[in-house]
């Protein structure tokens, strides 16, 4: 992005573990992510100026979440903000935080995610009501709603279930490097093609598990970030593009061009192509996304990310390493793209342990969400 | 939540003062679509006013429900154990609409479905309120 101010940098992340976290509770895993992230980044709970991207829990004001977070953290917060675009809110944080403390607003800021989220029943209770009368009624879901733009994706581009395992089989590869991952168990593409059908042509491997966990990025000024104890990573660029509301006409996403307008504009703030890019973190709750995101961000057509996956280079020793966390198939789905953003800063500051790709320079990490119609992207640069 | 119940264990949301004719014409038998009579402009699911003109809460006019498949899906494993699988969730293009709707096609196996199948819409009874759905139109079987 231009920098008309000092700069900012990533200078520190943290993971909480990854599961049902039977026994934590919602406000104290957060908490765990904030302080791991500042520890991270060798700094003080005293130099945070705030905290982005925690939702308030209710609608009441009087005890939104800056306040609720001034009493949990026991001090006062001096700024704060939330990105309301659902799933496309991680990517936009890092970029709203990065432009408020190049631009002196802020010092620090910790962009935080994640969740201890009630039971099935009542997570998609919850979901029926939001998504409003035209919707849950029929039986529709998240699922039904990406089955019926992976059909669309594959009809269009040739691209075939196996082609979609193989990114299955890809991220559970990565997956066995990282110690955090949820799920490690080697798998095969007979394995994904043997799994019951959730809703054509997504099989149940071809589909995320949603789970307990959090995590949190230290945005802070490159100057601060430069005496931390870890390579600073540079926020280079920022997009998002917002195209609709996001149900009934899912598959208007092959063709509204959100991402790629997403893609498009944090790659010209950045100043780079997308042939520059060494690392991509795209977001993956269904095995057709990566391809289908490869495909709008210009990389090349779905048909050929397609066979990128099917000749394994997305996985382990390939070459497109793509989501080396294990994405959110394997690794996990408690931080959304979140996950990917704090992957891709470890693969910058060279310390993604068995999982490292030779001297990363340039990272692209797309998040979105409903489906497919909120967008946004961060182009990340590790520093020598 | 207060804001729905769930009756046979079907999520159906309440209905707001706003979309109030859609549903009220459902409980008819009839479908109607949110149009705006300034700018001729079909709008679905329903806004709160007319992108075109900033009109708030336009209008509705009726359609005759027939429409094509213009994408779907065959869900096997179901959100909620009320829906009996597979079934098939599709959206319909309207043949009188510019506009997409979401619902189920039934009356024909999940299997024989396909992309620009015609179907027309049907009404059914789920505890004291009416839905909507799609099926085959007659003669229709390809």
């Amino acid at each position: 992005m231009t920098d008309h101010g000092r700069g900012a940098a990533i200078a520190g992340v943290h993971t909480t573990e990854q599961g049902e976290l039977t026994g934590r509770t919602h406000h104290e895993v957060l908490r765990e992510a904030v302080l791991g992230a500042v520890a991270d980044a060798g700094l003080d709970l005293a130099d945070v100026d705030g905290l982005a991207n925690i939702r308030s829990d209710t609608k009441s004001a009087a005890v939104a979440a800056p306040g609720l977070w001034a009493e949990l953290l026991d001090r006062p917060l001096t700024y704060h903000h939330m990105v309301d675009v659902a799933g496309a809110s991680h990517c936009a944080s890092i970029g709203h935080a990065a432009a408020h403390v190049s631009a002196g607003l802020c010092d620090t800021v910790v962009v935080v995610s994640g969740w201890i989220r009630g039971t099935r029943r009542e997570i998609v209770r919850e979901m029926a009501y939001m998504h409003g009368e035209f919707d849950a009624s029929w039986g529709s879901l998240a699922a039904s709603w990406f089955a019926m733009i992976a059909r669309e994706f594959m009809r269009r581009g040739g691209v075939t279930s196996d082609d979609l395992a193989h990114v299955a089989v890809a991220a559970r590869r990565w997956a066995a490097l990282h110690p955090q991952a949820l799920r490690r168990k080697p798998l095969t593409v007979d394995d994904v093609r043997a799994g019951p059908m959730v809703a054509d042509p997504l099989r149940r491997l071809d589909c995320c598990q949603t789970n307990n966990g959090a995590g949190a990025v230290v945005v802070t000024t490159t100057d601060r970030a430069r005496s931390g104890p870890h390579r600073p990573v540079t926020v280079l660029g920022s997009g998002e593009c917002y195209t609709r509301r996001g149900y009934t006409d899912v598959t208007a996403a092959l063709t509204d061009g959100g991402a790629a307008t997403s893609a498009r504009r944090a790659m010209d703030s950045a100043g780079i192509g997308v042939g520059d890019v060494d690392l991509f973190g795209l977001y993956d709750p269904f095995t057709f996304m990566p391809l289908l995101l490869l495909q709008e961000i210009g990389f090349c057509t779905g048909a050929e990310a397609a066979e990128l996956a099917a000749a394994g280079e997305l996985g382990p020793g390939g070459r497109v390493p793509l989501n080396t966390h294990g994405g959110a198939l394997s690794w996990g789905n408690s931080i959304n793209s979140l996950a990917h953003v704090i992957e891709s800063v470890r693969q910058l500051q060279g310390r993604a342990g068995p999982r490292q790709v030779d001297d990363p320079e340039l990272a692209l990490v797309h998040g979105f969400g409903g489906t497919l119609n909120l967008h946004s992207t961060t182009i990340l640069a590790g520093q020598p | 939540m207060d804001t729905g119940e769930l009756t046979a264990g079907r999520p159906l949301p309440e209905v707001g003062d706003r979309t109030r004719p859609f549903w009220d014409a459902v409980a008819d038998h009839r479908l109607v679509i949110q149009y705006c009579d300034a700018c001729s402009r079909w709008l679905h699911p329903p806004l709160p006013l007319c992108p075109s003109c900033g009109r708030p809460d336009p209008g509705w006019r009726p359609v005759s429900g027939d429409g094509v498949v213009s994408a779907f899906t065959v869900v096997h494993r179901p959100p909620l154990p009320v829906f009996d699988p597979p079934y098939v969730i599709a959206m319909v293009e309207l043949d009188d609409a510019p506009v997409r709707v979401l619902s189920n096609v039934i009356g024909r196996e999940p299997s024989a479905v396909h992309l620009g199948l015609p179907v027309r819409v049907t009404f059914r009874a789920v505890g004291d309120r009416s839905l909507y759905f799609f099926a085959p139109r007659d003669g229709s079987d390809d």
